[in-house]
């Protein structure tokens, strides 16, 4: 995989996920991958094609049980290392496929 | 730049439950004329349906709903409480501040998202504001005015 798709959740796609989006955007930047990172709401994350997903604790148990994709589950949306830390390797891994 | 107006701020709010939080905060919205009543019930409906993942960051809760009919403008407003309260965030409970907020459509308000989210990453001005004493003090925090 040469370009990996992130997709950022939250209620609606309009919030939480934006900031999320951003930040995950400057882990991935910081480490020279890249991707491209977009947002969507809950009720349609599990029907848009990508690669790995990132959302909140709360909102995780909606999505898992639905994804094909790997589902990474952040505690602090404005926390860079934990991102780093859950979703890093994860995606190194999915680039090397 | 100003982030947020003098008049969209509350400090030290008294509030007895999570929903008197963001409607507190709503209000702020709707007396700027940004959003509808409405608005706000949507911003507590969203909390009892999808649970407390607004608390995104420990300590602050990002109030919101879906823009639509009842977003007349994109806006932000700011309130400390008085006491903290939980809201039922099991990693970033209890909450000192409620930032609400409204969008007109997802991809316009990213400038408004950017700036909320410059407020959230530091962490000793989020400690500033939630001591602050009035709102003009978490004015100037806000908008990094010395």
């Amino acid at each position: 995989m040469s370009k990996i798709k992130v997709l950022a959740v939250c209620g609606f796609g309009v919030g939480s996920s934006m900031i999320l989006k951003m930040k995950i955007d400057e882990v991935l930047k910081a480490h020279g991958i890249v991707a491209d990172v977009f947002t969507t709401d809950v009720g349609s994350a599990t029907s848009t094609p990508c690669d790995i997903i990132f959302t909140s604790k709360e909102l995780e148990i909606n999505i898992k049980s639905k994804a094909t994709v790997p589902v990474v589950a952040i505690q602090n949306f404005i926390n860079k290392k934990e991102i780093e830390e859950k979703g890093l390797e994860l995606i190194k891994g999915l680039l090397s496929k | 730049m100003e982030i947020v107006k003098l008049e969209n701020i509350l400090a030290k709010v008294e509030c007895s439950s999570w929903e008197e939080a963001i409607i507190s905060a709503g209000e702020l919205l709707i007396k700027s004329g940004y959003v509808t009543e409405k608005y706000v019930d949507e911003m507590v409906e969203a909390v009892k349906q999808l649970g407390p993942y607004i608390v995104m960051v420990p300590h602050v809760a990002l109030a919101h709903a879906r823009p639509g009919d009842s977003v007349l403008m994109e806006g932000i407003s700011v309130i400390t409480l008085k006491e903290p309260l939980d809201f039922g965030s099991e990693y970033n409970d209890p909450v000192k501040i409620v930032i609400a907020f409204s969008a007109t459509d997802a991809g316009k308000h990213l400038k408004a998202i950017q700036d909320i989210s410059k407020i959230l990453e530091n962490d000793e001005k989020l400690e500033m504001i939630f001591n602050a004493s009035d709102s003009k003090i978490i004015y100037n925090i806000i908008n990094d005015i010395d």
